[in-house]
């Protein structure tokens, strides 16, 4: 969490109330990305994988954001609206990444594993590796519920809210996700 | 039961091996300083595709003289002059052309005789209110009036002057010159 001159964390608040006038909203809009930069890159990145998409797309979701922020009408918490955004275009990029794939003469995975080795900015073992692979292969709505439960730990109540999903349904698609990430493994005999 | 232990539960139920796994590092990184320049950067963005919020000038009212300045551009003082042009021009082609009519009979040349004559060959065109308007104060007691009763005037708010063709006679003979200029006007 971002802390701020008087040595406090930046409430949504504080970003909300200076994001409203137009004196202090350059200054509330760098505010929010220094509070949720980091928070935000990583949700993006363990989607999307590969830093330099990530990159992408979290600028994107920035400028998402400091478009329609104004219009943000505080029914849901700030950060919530923000993983909502972030999670929309990571699965936006994934899904225009599948389709790109599909014109190729290669196949989407294979262009897709090339990908993978050729990040320079991923140095996990073997067995790290294989769990990033096991996940690439999620479908992508499975592959957020997995991520924000297996990596961030959000309660399944609050990912309710940014996904719009109720939280059984949520609870069979983290299910879903880790026996098939399981079940990877069992084929590459480590369990 | 907090969140975290609900989650080792939920693994140690479901997929066992990745609760190992859980344990250590991901293996993700960031390049150098990448956080630190990633809000220049997405202000770059913003300028570059031309989405930055400008602030708005605080709209202050001009002062007298710079009014006065804004009103003096050649083209502010070029339109008001022909407004005043045109309201000048519209003022002289429309205002009503007041005439003397004692000049016009002067410049007509109109003896007092011809117009005393004209009168008398006319008098029973003329309307007695005129004539009376013009006649001397101490000569009206002479002159039988119908005044008006109250319902009368109401209905007809003009007075009216009874006056028989030998009175109107006798009281153009006692004109002067200058009252019967007047009656002719």
């Amino acid at each position: 969490m971002q802390v701020t001159a008087s040595n406090k964390p930046a409430s949504d608040d504080h970003i909300l109330k200076l994001l409203r006038s137009d004196k202090t909203f350059e200054r509330g809009f760098r505010l929010l990305i220094s509070t949720y930069k980091e928070r935000l890159y990583w949700h993006i990145r363990r989607m999307v994988m590969v830093h330099e998409d990530a990159d992408d797309v979290l600028q994107n979701t920035f400028i998402k954001v400091y478009r329609g922020v104004l219009q943000f009408e505080g029914k849901s918490k700030l950060y919530t609206w923000l993983y909502r955004i972030a999670t929309n275009e990571s699965i936006t990029f994934l899904q225009s990444r599948a389709r790109r794939g599909s014109n190729s003469i290669d196949s989407n995975d294979e262009i897709w594993a090339s990908r993978l080795k050729a990040d320079s900015w991923f140095d996990g073992d073997a067995l790290q590796q294989q769990l990033r692979d096991a996940i690439a292969q999620l479908p992508e709505k499975q592959r957020v519920v997995f991520n924000l439960r297996y990596y961030e730990e959000m309660p399944y109540e609050e990912m309710s809210t940014i996904l719009e999903t109720s939280v059984g349904a949520l609870k069979a698609s983290f299910h879903h996700a880790a026996k098939k990430i399981e079940h990877f493994f069992r084929e590459a005999d480590h369990l | 039961m907090k969140n975290e232990d609900r989650l080792h539960d939920e693994l140690n139920e479901q997929a066992p091996f990745l609760n190992t796994l859980k344990q250590g590092q991901d293996g993700y990184q960031v390049p150098a300083n990448y956080f630190d320049n990633l809000e220049a950067e997405v202000f770059r963005q913003l300028d570059a595709i031309g989405a930055t919020r400008k602030p708005r000038p605080a709209t202050a009212r001009p002062s007298f003289w710079q009014f006065m300045q804004q009103l003096w551009q050649p083209r502010v003082a070029l339109a008001f002059a022909g407004l005043i042009t045109i309201a000048l021009a519209a003022w002289w082609y429309f205002a009503p052309s007041q005439t003397d009519a004692s000049a016009d009979l002067m410049a007509a040349q109109i003896s007092v005789d011809d117009a005393e004559a004209y009168l008398m060959d006319n008098l029973m065109e003329l309307e007695p209110e005129h004539i009376a308007m013009v006649l001397p104060e101490e000569s009206l007691p002479a002159i039988t009036l119908d005044l008006p009763s109250p319902q009368k005037e109401k209905n007809n708010p003009a007075i009216e002057l009874q006056l028989s063709p030998d009175d109107l006679e006798n009281l153009l003979q006692d004109m002067t010159d200058e009252e019967l200029k007047d009656l002719m006007l």
